[in-house]
């Protein structure tokens, strides 16, 4: 579970003016939440403070009962996957194939099974005839999807996704939520941050309104 | 006004098979399309090519002619041919081609502006209000009705409390509120939307397409980007682009 407690945060540049105040939040980790809400309301922030990136001013965020302050970032890394708004803040290396591959390379942890786990999401994700392409050469949409698709080499135990569907056609939103529901079977949940309506309701079992530094459960799918 | 694209094939330098093949369109003023297509159909390659912002095209790859045709004036005419002729690379000024390059997008740029997906690229300055003041500058336009117009499509977008914020450190949604009102205001008759508000949120998003009819009703011709569908119903026509070609459809409504 990722709780917020009473978490106060402002942008260092907006110091007098807190994105955030007082918000209190659990959220489960077995199920899709989805969170939405105006623009600049907050979503962002509140994903960045749940991976560690930005830290609170005031308040904590405990990640299964332990405070997020005392976990390493590289180890939130491995539990935790996070999609960026933007796909290419998080694309670095030189081919495709690569950027699935790079992160176990560099701690030669890079085995057969590996690959075969490579192969496999890139096959999902339809990029497998892309692999030797220079990933800034793909066009947006095909972006997102090596972005998801490395995501997931991690195997990670939560997601939070900023704004997936944003890019992606028709057959990518369909593998996305395909594998969103077999990740939601395993008990493995996510945090689905989404203007997209028609997806959020599809797909999240609880749904939450982030406005006026506020945040509310709005609506349940069935 | 409008542009006409014609028999225009387009291959990305050391691919096998090209993007687009025989892609023909005339897309006028007042006339409102969106574009359509899967991942990688070749959506954003084609709005670059038609505001020159896509140096690859000026290579061997490339063929079909691209006519902005202005009224009362004759027309001005951009052959791609001639481009593909001058096959080499992209590196010095010196390239003629690359001259040729920088003059067509100097030109074409006063008529067509375009707005891409990451908003991140196209942010100029370093705070709203300036960000929208020069979408208007070099319009000769006094400084007391420039004013006046930023304060207004700050009003309409409820981005005053962002004015004096660095669009940089925004939100993504709200930086491209910026960008579009930026764009907005520049006036162009030519304008490309290319997934460009895919952040803005359900709140401001019919605003946005109020004030995106608006400027078509005076004449603006508009190109949509957008997976989600929203725009669809703006759409005079509707273009979906497939293993190359490009289909007209009639709107849906
Ligand atoms: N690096 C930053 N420095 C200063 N202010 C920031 C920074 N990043 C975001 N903000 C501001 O903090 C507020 C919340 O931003 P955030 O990105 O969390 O919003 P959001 O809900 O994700 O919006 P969107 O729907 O547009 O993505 C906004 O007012 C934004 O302008
Ligand atoms: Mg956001």
């Amino acid at each position: 579970m990722i709780q917020l407690q009473k978490v106060t945060f402002a942008y260092p540049s907006q110091i007098q003016q807190p994105v955030l105040r007082r918000l209190s939040l659990n959220l489960r980790m077995d199920i899709c939440t989805g969170l939405t809400g105006s623009n600049g309301a907050g979503k962002t922030t509140l994903g960045l403070l749940m991976m560690g990136l930005l830290q609170p001013v005031d308040g904590q965020v405990l990640i299964n009962g332990k405070s997020i302050s005392d976990i390493p970032l590289h180890q939130i890394g491995r539990q935790i996957g996070y999609l960026f708004q933007n796909p290419r803040q998080q694309l670095f290396a030189d081919t495709v194939l690569d950027e699935l591959l790079f992160p176990f390379i560099l701690q030669q942890t890079d085995s057969a099974e590996i690959r075969k786990r490579a192969d496999k999401l890139l096959t999902l994700f339809q990029l497998a005839r892309r692999k030797n392409e220079n990933p800034l050469r793909l066009s947006t949409g095909e972006q997102k999807r090596l972005a998801l698709a490395a995501l997931m080499m991690n195997e990670p135990d939560f997601l939070i996704l900023d704004e997936p569907t944003n890019s992606l056609d028709l057959a990518s939103r369909r593998v996305l939520g395909d594998l969103m529901t077999e990740r939601i079977r395993m008990q493995k949940g996510l945090l689905l941050i989404s203007h997209d309506q028609p997806f959020v309701s599809q797909y999240c079992q609880s749904v939450l309104f982030l406005d006026d530094k506020k945040i509310q459960e709005v609506a349940c799918a069935t | 006004m409008n542009i006409r694209v014609s028999e225009l094939r387009f291959t990305f330098p050391g691919m096998q098979t090209s993007l687009l093949s025989d892609v023909n369109f005339t897309w006028h003023q007042g006339q409102a399309v969106v574009l359509q297509g899967k991942n990688g159909a070749g959506k954003s390659t084609l709005a670059k090519i038609i505001c020159r912002a896509l140096p690859e095209a000026y290579e061997s790859g490339t063929s079909g002619q691209l006519h902005l045709n202005l009224d009362r004036t004759s027309p001005v005419l951009f052959d791609q041919r001639t481009a593909g002729k001058h096959s080499g690379t992209a590196k010095t000024s010196e390239n003629p081609w690359m001259n040729l390059l920088m003059t067509e997008r100097r030109e074409i740029a006063q008529y067509i502006s375009a707005l891409f997906p990451d908003p991140d690229l196209q942010i100029l300055t370093p705070d709203t209000e300036s960000e929208l003041a020069f979408g208007l500058e070099h319009q000769g336009i006094a400084v007391q009705r420039m004013n006046a117009l930023i304060n207004e499509i700050m009003h309409e977008l409820s981005l005053e409390s962002l004015r004096f914020r660095n669009p940089r450190l925004c939100s993504g949604g709200e930086k491209q509120l910026i960008l579009f009102a930026a764009f907005l205001l520049m006036k162009r008759p030519f304008l490309i939307l290319d997934e460009a508000l895919a952040m803005i949120d359900n709140n401001r998003i019919d605003k946005v397409k109020r004030m995106i009819l608006r400027h078509k009703q005076a004449s603006t011709a508009i190109l949509l980007i957008d997976h989600q569908g929203r725009f669809d119903d703006l759409a005079d026509d509707i273009w979906h682009l497939e293993s190359g070609h490009l289909n007209h459809y009639g709107a849906s409504r």
